[in-house]
C-alpha cells in the first residue's frame, strides 16, 4: 500500500449481488462505510436490508461482488480476529434454555481468552439492564431481551482498539421511545470512539435524528445514499416506500418526517361511518 | 419449580454441585456393589480390595468378576449417554432432543444387530476386517448415519424444526425396528438371546472384555466433549450468532454429531438400548446449574453415571433373585418424565 494513500473505508461493498434460484435478492450494490459514522439502512419490508446485513456478516455468500473490511476481503479474515472487531445483532436471537441475562451478555466474549467483569458490568449499565442480570432471559420482556442481546454484541468488541464495526438489524424494534433514544444516543456516542455502525431501522425519525448518512434500499438495490438531510426527501420516501410525507427541518438541526394520511385510510373511515353499530370505538 | 419469574434465578454453586454429585456417585457405587443375588458386606469389599487382608474367595470372585465390571460399565455408559444427550440438545437447540427419541440409538442398534446375526455370513468381511471392534464400530457408524440423517431432515436454512425432528425420529425408529425385526426372524437361538438382551438393555452380562472393547471409545467421547462447551453455549442463541462470535459452525456441528454417535454407539454396543438417560439427566442438571455447557457437561456425566448405577441396583432388587432389564427401568422412569416435560412446556 502506498504511504500517501487516503484512509481506507471500514467497510467497502463493491457490485454486491446475491441470487437464490431465479430470484435476485441483492444486485450491484456499491457503498462505503467509514469509521466514525452511523449509517441508517432504510427501506420497506423485503427491500433486502436483512439480506445485506447477513451478507456483510458472512452468513450468506454473495454470488457476485466483493466485501472488504478494513481493506481486507471478508473471506480472507480469520474468524477469531474478525469476531473481535465486528459485532452483529441479528433480528432475532432467542433461546429457550435457562440462561441468565448476565450469561447471555458474557457469551459475547466468545473465544477471547477471558471474560472481563468490568466491561460486562459497564455495558449492562449503559443499556440499563444491570438490574436484570440474574434473571432468566426467557422471563424478560421483548424490549429487555433486545437490550440484553445488544449488550452481548457490544461486549464482543468493547475492549478492541478502533476501528470497530457494528452491523445491527433492527436493534430497537421492540423498544419503547425512551429506550430507543437511549440506545441510539449510545450508538452515536460510540461512533466518536472509533466505531463504524450500520443500523437497519424502520423508524424514519429515529434515523433522521441520529444517522450521519443513510442508505436507501428498495427491491434489492441501493436507490440513494448520502447525508441524512440530503437523502431524506419527500421524493425519496415516495420512491422507496410509496409514502406521502412532509419533511421539515427542526431547530435542533435534524429533519422530521411527517407522513400524510393515506387515501385508503379515508376509505376505511368512510366504511366505518356507514356501519350501523353505534358502539363507541374501544 | 414454582419460582417467581421476576426473581433472580437461584443456582447451586458449581464446586458444591460437583462435590455433591461425587458423594452421590460413591454412595450409588457402594450400594450397587453390595446388592444383588449374593449380597456383599462392606467388610467383604474392603477385604477384597485390600491385598493384605484374607478375603472370602466367593465374595472376592463376585466382586471382581461380576459387580465391578458391571459398576464401571454402568458409570461409563450412564455418563456417555447423558453427555451425548446434552451435546445433541445443544446442537439442535432443543431440550427434547434425546438420542433415543430421534432414532440414534435405534440406528446404532440395527447396525449392532446386523453384526450379531450376519457377522459370520453376509458381513463376514466386516467382522474379519474389524475383529473385536466389529460391534462397537458398526453401532457407531449406524448412530452417526442416523444423527446425520435426522439433522438433514429437520434442518433448513439455519433453523431446526423440532416437530420434523421428532417425527423423523418416529419414522427412523420404525424403519430400524423393522430391520431389527427382520434380523430377529432370521436369527438362530444363540443370536436370539443376544438380540433380546440388546433390545431391552442390560448391564447384567458386563465383563472386563466389554469394557476393554467399548470403554476407550466412551472415554474418548467423554474427554473430548468439554472442548465443545463454549461453542455450544453460543449455538443456543442460534447458528448465525455462533458464527458471528467467531466459531466455525460446520466444524462444531460435525464434532457434536460424531461425539454423540460415538458415545451412544459404543455404549449401545455393550449395554443394548437404554433410553431416556440423555433426556432426563441434562434436563435436571440445567435446572440446578444453568444452561452453560462448561458445567452442564461434567455434571451430566457424573449424574448420568449415578442414575444408571442406581437404576441397575434397583433392577437387581425389585424382583430378586431375578433381574429386570435396566432399559425397562429407565423407560419406566423416563417415559413419565418426558410426558411431564411436555405438559409443563404446554402450560408455560
Amino acid at each position: 500500500m502506498m504511504p500517501q494513500s487516503p484512509p481506507l473505508p471500514l467497510l467497502s461493498i463493491r457490485e454486491l449481488g446475491i441470487t437464490v434460484g431465479q430470484r435476485s435478492l441483492l444486485s450491484s450494490l456499491t457503498a462505503d462505510l467509514w469509521c466514525g459514522e452511523l449509517v441508517g439502512l432504510l427501506g420497506p419490508n423485503g427491500a433486502g436490508k436483512s439480506t445485506l446485513i447477513r451478507c456483510l456478516a458472512g452468513e450468506l455468500s454473495p454470488t457476485s461482488g466483493d466485501i472488504e473490511v478494513q481493506g481486507r476481503a471478508l473471506k480472507a479474515w480469520p474468524r477469531k480476529a474478525l469476531a473481535q472487531c465486528r459485532g452483529v445483532m441479528p433480528q432475532k436471537a432467542e433461546t429457550s434454555f435457562p440462561f441468565t441475562a448476565r450469561e447471555v451478555v458474557a457469551l459475547g466474549f466468545g473465544q477471547q481468552a477471558r471474560s472481563r467483569q468490568a466491561t460486562l458490568d459497564k455495558v449492562m449499565a449503559r443499556l440499563q439492564v444491570e438490574h436484570l442480570a440474574d434473571r432468566l432471559i426467557g422471563t424478560l420482556s421483548g424490549g429487555e431481551q433486545q437490550r440484553v442481546q445488544l449488550a452481548r454484541v457490544l461486549v464482543q468488541v468493547w475492549d478492541t482498539p478502533p476501528p470497530r464495526l457494528l452491523l445491527l438489524d433492527e436493534c430497537t424494534s421492540a423498544l419503547d421511545p425512551a429506550q430507543q433514544q437511549l440506545v441510539f444516543s449510545l450508538l452515536a456516542e460510540l461512533t466518536a470512539e472509533g466505531y463504524g455502525i450500520l443500523a437497519a431501522v424502520h423508524d424514519l425519525n429515529l434515523a433522521a435524528q441520529y444517522a450521519d448518512r443513510l442508505w436507501l434500499m428498495a427491491e434489492g438495490q441501493l436507490c440513494d445514499h448520502g447525508y441524512t438531510k440530503d437523502v431524506l426527501t419527500p421524493a425519496n420516501l415516495q420512491k422507496i416506500y410509496q409514502l406521502d410525507a412532509r419533511v421539515m427541518t427542526l431547530a435542533e438541526g435534524y429533519p422530521l418526517v411527517v407522513p400524510s394520511r393515506q387515501p385508503n385510510g379515508g376509505h376505511t373511515v368512510a366504511r366505518l361511518k356507514g356501519d350501523a353499530d353505534p358502539r363507541p370505538a374501544v | 419449580m414454582a419460582v417467581d419469574s421476576s426473581a433472580a434465578v437461584r443456582r447451586v454453586p458449581a464446586p458444591l454441585g460437583i462435590l455433591l454429585l461425587l458423594a452421590l456417585l460413591l454412595l450409588a457405587g457402594a450400594v450397587s456393589v453390595m446388592t444383588g443375588a449374593y449380597p456383599l458386606q462392606l467388610s467383604d469389599i474392603v477385604a477384597s480390595l485390600w491385598p493384605r487382608v484374607e478375603a472370602d474367595p466367593l465374595a472376592q470372585m463376585v466382586l471382581q468378576d461380576v459387580r465391578l465390571p458391571r459398576l464401571i460399565l454402568g458409570l461409563l455408559a450412564g455418563a456417555v449417554l447423558a453427555v451425548s444427550g446434552a451435546l445433541l440438545q445443544g446442537l439442535f437447540r432443543n431440550p427434547l432432543a434425546d438420542p433415543g427419541l430421534i432414532g440414534v440409538s435405534a440406528g446404532a442398534g440395527l447396525a449392532a444387530v446386523a453384526v450379531i446375526v450376519l457377522g459370520s455370513t453376509v458381513l463376514s468381511g466386516w467382522t474379519a476386517f474389524t475383529g473385536r471392534w466389529a460391534l462397537p464400530l458398526a453401532a457407531f457408524m449406524g448412530g452417526s448415519l442416523v444423527t446425520f440423517l435426522a439433522w438433514r431432515i429437520a434442518h433448513r436454512q439455519g433453523q431446526t424444526s423440532v416437530a420434523t425432528l421428532l417425527l423423523a425420529g418416529i419414522a427412523i425408529n420404525a424403519i430400524a425396528g423393522a430391520g431389527t425385526g427382520l434380523l430377529t426372524f432370521m436369527a438362530d437361538d444363540a443370536q436370539l438371546r443376544s438380540l433380546t438382551f440388546w433390545s431391552m438393555g442390560s448391564l447384567a452380562q458386563a465383563t472386563w472384555s466389554d469394557i476393554a472393547v467399548a470403554g476407550p471409545w466412551m472415554l474418548l467421547a467423554l474427554v473430548l466433549a468439554p472442548l465443545l462447551a463454549r461453542p455450544l453455549d453460543a449455538f443456543l442463541l442460534g447458528e448465525p450468532v455462533a458464527g458471528h462470535l467467531g466459531y466455525s459452525v460446520d466444524w462444531v456441528k460435525r464434532a457434536a454429531i460424531l461425539l454423540a454417535a460415538l458415545g451412544v454407539g459404543a455404549a449401545g454396543a455393550v449395554t443394548g438400548l437404554i433410553g431416556f438417560v440423555g433426556l432426563v439427566v441434562p434436563h435436571v442438571m440445567r435446572q440446578l446449574f444453568g444452561a452453560g455447557h462448561r458445567m452442564l457437561l461434567p455434571a451430566s456425566a457424573l449424574a448420568g453415571g449415578v442414575l444408571l448405577v442406581a437404576a441397575d441396583a434397583a433392577a437387581r432388587v425389585v424382583v430378586a433373585p431375578a433381574e429386570l432389564p435396566i432399559g425397562l427401568v429407565m423407560a419406566l422412569v423416563g417415559g413419565p418424565f418426558f410426558l411431564g416435560l411436555l405438559l409443563r412446556n404446554r402450560m408455560v
